[in-house]
This record gives structure tokens, sequence and C-alpha cells, in this order.
């Protein structure tokens, strides 16, 4: 993490800025922090402003977390989504495991929509900048985000939420959507039958959610049906004769099928389950060891906090989730891509001067690409 | 439903089966069954045990006897078992007894699928304490008759093949999995071998009576001499040298775990790949409780190619990844496969390597078999 810090630039000034921000954040919503139900069973991790780590830490009321998180001041505030015996324990085996919350992370890098290759970019030493299909060597890429991102996240989100409610049958108020305060989202799950679950059972549920590991025969033989057998599918079934229903605008019998494809039923099966396959990121979802984002904490890759969208049609992340205050702060901006942020739009930059709201500028200054000027 | 007369002969390890023989007048002290030495359930549960744990199956011939006969016998099977001490032995039992159970749902479903429909129900909910719902619902050609809860299915599921038994192969709908009889029936195995063996584990004996110990010496003696030791590892790579994936897995497979198909295929291709004998590699697997050599040797002769030509290679890590098999550690650099491991450190020394190995990152990260 250190080299990372000095990878992004972040010397003494920037960190003094980020640290000052993100005190002035943390006192103003001490009273409104997000607390992990059942907080005294988790660990708690930090990712301090010195660049370290601090795991392992184990909190038996909010009010302590809070305290803890006002005299450190951390870059990032993580929790276990395990529950422990004794979550203090340093080491992994010993902690005595539980069950855990099932957790999803939805990251917009995976579905790669088109504006990724748009605003990301390669930012070199000597302040050159590379489009991403330049893959220059040495030099540190740029993540950006966008409302496009934002919108291709959503509707993987929409997919995931579908597939939790109506299959795995996941009450909608187990469910919380959180913007990850970067470019991604988090679905948490909250639901007591699901808490014992191991490795192995959770990585079946992203088994089907991806659709990894379907058997072609198992999706073609329920098309195998007539028209009216078509209304009673379910699960994934249903969700690929939807899709080819709207390709070929015919109820999709396998009879049907194989005349409209010429033969080629599996391509346009495995065609459709490219459209309804839910993206996530495996390891999030498998690891029982990991320690997650909290919500309402800061992310330190942009200062924009982890930010609940309870409604994923009409929330506004890039909007709502700008957390630190707009008083204004110089900058130096080697370069910097068009940024639509707290409610305005800023840039493109390059090789510029000039003040910025602080909550913009600490979005640049975490991203390397901007210096404070005293 | 309760249980009748009949169904208890075949669930001889639940407290009902217990009641029944105290209704029909047997006592369940060990010095009432030593008196009893002479009686035929008594033979008959010395080869019932000494058949469960050598060839992994209950001689067919015990259907004909009657119920209390039949728990009986069971009940002396499982005292010389237990008397063994030995966990193999004890996990081979329990598996056999259990694809006895299955074996005589199967019967009932030939003979009447609503009777057997509702004794599965009942298996699943007052053994198991899960509830296995009869339906009755057409899915596009395909008729269902019970469903299970997402979370049911997958704890009964995880040790079978997944392009079968996996739900993404399965039809999911409201956080229940559904099925046919027959699915039900087979994927009673696990659960009702893991009930079976606490059940047999738990038993105190703190001194058997002499013929059941002698019963127990010579199967313990038997089981020493035809288990085969933990295989030597084969070629010049050692154990401490395998990736972190396959280390774990031979860890669970010593612990006696009934390993997902998958788990197995990696475990298989990965030896195979580096060049151990087939028969070592089957060796392996002799240690996994439900082993059956015929199966086993026709599997592993299968990917190392001596049959069908074909010669499989290790899966790779992001497929490991979404199978749950994947433990990587700060070991793994960024290897995309299993077997670049040990093309990547050099032999004899524990770590290291060559340089391009980061410690310290990841340390925290725990693996499924500590869990």
């Amino acid at each position: 993490m250190v080299e990372e810090m000095e990878e992004r630039g972040l010397g003494g000034e920037e960190i003094e800025f980020l640290r000052t921000s993100y005190r002035e954040y943390y006192y103003r919503a001490a009273s409104s922090m997000w607390i992990p139900r059942r907080l005294e069973a988790r660990e708690v991790g930090f990712l301090t402003f010195d660049g370290g780590h601090r795991r392992h830490l184990h909190f038996s009321s909010p009010g302590e977390l809070i305290a803890e998180i006002l005299r450190e001041i951390p870059w990032g505030v993580f929790y276990s989504v395990s529950l422990y015996e004794d979550p203090g324990n340093p080491e992994m085996e010993r902690k005595g495991w539980v069950g855990a919350d099932l957790v999803f992370d939805i990251d917009v890098k995976d579905l790669h929509p088109a504006c990724i290759e748009e605003h990301d970019f390669y930012l070199c030493n000597d302040g050159s900048v590379h489009r991403l299909a330049e893959r220059p060597m040495g030099c540190r890429r740029v993540d950006w985000v966008c409302p496009m991102c934002v919108d291709a996240g959503r509707k993987e989100v929409l997919k995931l939420l579908d597939v939790l409610q109506r299959d795995m049958g996941i009450r909608p108020d187990a469910i919380s959507v959180y913007f990850s305060g970067h470019r991604g989202f988090h679905v948490h799950v909250e639901d007591e039958n699901l808490m014992d679950m191991g490795r192995e059972a959770r990585a079946q549920i992203v088994d089907y959610l991806m659709l990894n590991s379907y058997n072609p025969g198992f999706l073609e033989g329920f098309l195998r049906t007539t028209e009216d057998g078509l209304e009673t599918l379910a699960g994934w079934p249903w969700r690929i004769a939807d899709v080819l229903r709207q390709r070929y605008g015919v109820p999709p019998t396998l009879r049907a099928l194989e005349a409209l494809t010429r033969g080629e039923v599996e391509a346009a099966i495995s065609s459709a389950v490219r459209d309804v396959a839910v993206h996530v990121d495996p390891q999030v979802t498998m690891d029982l060891s990991r320690i997650f984002r909290m919500p309402t904490s800061l992310n330190e890759k942009t200062g924009m906090m982890k930010q609940r969208c309870a409604d994923v049609m009409a929330c506004d992340p890039l909007k709502d989730a700008v957390a630190i205050g707009d008083y204004p702060i110089k900058v130096e901006i080697s370069y910097a891509p068009k940024l639509q942020i707290g409610g305005y739009t800023y840039g493109p930059y390059k090789r510029t001067a000039l003040k910025l709201p602080a909550f913009v500028a600490a979005f640049l200054v975490s991203k390397g690409v901007a210096k404070v000027i005293k | 439903m309760s249980f009748g007369a009949e169904e208890l002969g075949d669930l001889p390890f639940i407290q009902e089966a217990g009641e029944l023989l105290v209704r029909k007048g047997y006592g369940l002290s060990m010095d009432e069954l030593v008196e009893n030495w002479s009686e035929p359930f008594v033979a008959a549960g010395v080869k019932r045990a000494r058949d469960a744990v050598m060839e992994g199956r209950v001689d067919e011939s015990l259907n004909g006897m009657a119920p209390e006969q039949r728990i009986l016998s069971f009940v002396v099977a499982a005292l010389v078992v237990r008397t063994t001490g030995n966990q193999y032995a004890i996990k081979r039992f329990a598996l056999a007894e259990a694809k006895r159970l299955e074996e005589r749902v199967f019967q009932r479903i030939r003979s009447n699928r609503y009777d057997a429909a509702v004794l599965l129900s009942a298996i699943y909910s007052r053994i198991l304490g899960m509830s296995l719902e009869r339906v009755d619902r057409t899915i596009g050609p395909e008729r269902f008759e019970v469903n299970l809860g997402l979370r049911d299915y997958l704890s009964l599921s995880s040790s079978l093949d997944a392009s079968k038994w996996g739900i993404v192969n399965r039809v999911v709908d409201g956080g229940r999995v559904y099925m046919k009889l027959e699915d039900a029936a087979r994927l009673l195995r696990s659960g009702i071998a893991d009930r079976i063996e606490r059940r047999v584990s738990s038993m105190e004996i703190p001194s058997p009576p002499a013929p059941i110990a002698e019963a127990a010496a010579k199967l313990s003696e038997e089981v020493v001499k035809t288990r085969p030791p933990p295989a030597a590892a084969a070629v010049s790579v050692s154990r401490e040298q395998y990736p972190p994936c396959i280390r774990s897995i031979l860890k669970r497979l010593e612990a006696g775990e009934n390993l997902p198909h998958s788990a197995r295929f990696l475990l298989a291709t990965f030896m195979v790949n580096i060049g151990m004998p087939t028969d070592d590699v089957i060796a392996l697997f002799s240690r996994s409780p439900d082993f059956n050599e015929r199966v086993t040797r026709y599997q592993v002769e299968h990917i190392a190619g001596l049959r069908g030509g074909k010669r499989y290679s290790v899966p790779a890590c992001p497929k490991l990844v979404a199978q749950g098999l994947c433990a990587r550690d700060d070991t793994c650099d960024d290897i995309r496969n299993p077997i670049s491991y040990l093309r990547r450190r050099p032999t004899g020394t524990g770590g290291g390597g060559n340089g391009r190995t980061r410690p310290g990152r990841r340390r925290d990260r725990i693996s499924e078999d500590e869990l």
C-alpha cells in the first residue's frame, strides 16, 4: 500500500488534505454511520493513511467503533462478512467461524461497457497519457467512472436481484444494494437461513448466477415442449426462453428453433445464456475470510462513500455518494477525463491548476492525477 | 406419517426403531443381547458389519427378515463396527447402510410412487429435519413430484457430480429445487450416512462383551490388512511442493471427507499429469469412505487416456475458482494452472523460489478445510 501511495503521487500535502477531509466527514457523520448487525461477532479492519493495514480489530459496541474511527481517521473501513466467536483473534483458524452474510460484488470493469475504453487511461512517469489499447510498459492504469459505468452496474444489479428473489426465494427486505464508492455495486443478503453456507455452497450459488457450468442439454430439454408448455417454465429455462422469444419473435419451442436456426439450437441457447448470466466476482462471494467495505465509510480510491441504493432504478450514486465538503481547494492536475460528480460536470483537464470543490479535488488526488497547491 | 414396522425395519438407526424392539419384547441391554447370542439376528448382524465395511454393501437376504430382526441385526452390526474404534470402518459402514436405505426407497418408488413420496418426505423431515414438499408441477415437458429448500439441497448435493446435481442444472424457483422422486432418493445418501456415522460414533461401549469384541477384532484385522496405506508421494515431487489447492484436497481426503466430484477430478488429473502411476492414484482415493475400486479405476484410467485415448488436462485456476476449489495463497504468484506451480518452484526448497513470490500478502486467507 505504501508503494501504491507513492505510485499515485500522494505526498505529504495530498495525504494531509485527504485526512482533513475524511476527518471532517467522519465527525459530521458519526451519529449516522451504518453499523453491521452483530458487530461484536465481526472482525473490523482499517486501511490507514500511513499505508498500513490494521486487521483483527474487535468492537463490542457501535460507540467503540465510532470512537476508534474518529481517533484513527482511516483511509478505508472494512468489516468481516463472517461472524466469529473470537473475531479479534489474529489467527483465522482460531476465530471460530459461525456463519457469514451472503455478499456479491459487481465490478463494472468485468461488464466491459464501451465507456471504459473511452475514459480509462495509462499515466506514465513522464506525464504522458495513453489509451488503454496502447498498453504502455511501466505505466499506471487509472480507472475512471461515469454515468454509463453506473448504468451498466445498475443493469447487472437488477439481473442479480431478479435471480435472488425469484429463483432463490430471498425476501426483498433481506437484500441491500450499495454503490461501492468507486465503480461497482455491492449486494448484501442477510438471511439467517443462508448464514451457515460454506464455501462450496456459495460456489454453487455463484455458478448458478454466472451459468458457468450449465449443461446445454438441460436447457434444451425444457424447450422440447409445446407453446403452452413454454408458459410453465421457471428459473433459467424461463429466462432463456424469454430471450429467444424476443430474438426470434415466436414461441421458442425446440421444433421452431431448429427451423429458425437451421439446426444451430445450441449456439442460439449459448448466446442467450451470455445475455442473461449475472456477472459477479466469484471470489468475493466465496471468500469467507474477507473483510468488506463498510457502508457509509469513504472509499480510498475516490473519497466518495459506499452509499445505499434503496431504489436501484432511481438512485444517482455519482451525486448521492459525495460525502466530502465543497470548500475550494487549489490543485494542479496532470490529466483528467470529464468527471460528472455531485450533480455537475468537471473537466476534462490537462496540465492545469485551478480551484475545485474539495470533493472533486479529493477524487482527483485519490486517483493520483492531481497535487494540492498550498 | 408415522413409520410402520415395515419401514422401521429399514430405518434401524432412528429412535422409533428402538421403541419397536421394546414393544416386541426385546430388551436393549448388552446383557440381554449376549444372552441371545445364538439367535439368527446376531450372525446376520456380524455379517452385516463385515459386508458393509469390506464390500460396501449390505446383503439383500436381510430384506426377508422380520422388521425387529432387521433392526436387531443393525444394532449388532453397529456395536461391532463401533468396537473396532476405526473411524474409516465406521464411515464405510454408514455409507453402505445409507445406500441400503436408498435401494429400499427405490424399490418402493417402483411399486408405488405415491407411497414412496410420502415415505421420502417423512424420512427427510424426521431424520434430516428438512422439508421435502410433495408437489405435482409440470415445467415444460417435465413433471416434478417434490421440491427441497435451496440451502438443504446444497448441503446434500455437495459431493455429487455437478454436471447433473449442480443447481445450475436444476429448476430452482422460489427458493426450492424441483426434483423427481428418484433424485430425492439418491440425494438422501450423504445426509443419512452422516446421521448413521454420528449415531454409531457416539455409542458408548465401556466393556464390549466377548463375542462383540471378537467379531470387532476380526473385522479390524481385515480392514487394516486391505486398506492401503496412504500412497507414497509419487515421482520426484514431494507433497510440500504441491500447490495449495491439491494439498487442501489431500488433507480433506485424509480426514475421511467424501469429496465433491470436481475435487476428485482435479486431484486425479493433477496426479496423472505429474506422472503418478495409475495404481498409486487409485490408492489415494482408497481412503475415501465411498471408495469403489472398480469405478475409481475406470475413471482414473479414463483421465489418464488409457481408455478413450484422450488424456485430460488439469483444470485451469479460473475454473477452480468457480468450483470453489482454489486455495490460492502468496506462493501461487500469477499461475494460471495448478500444474505450473511445480514448474516455477525450484525442487527441494520450501519457499523463496524464483524471486517472484510476494511473501506476506493475503496471509489471512483461510482455506475451506479449516472451516
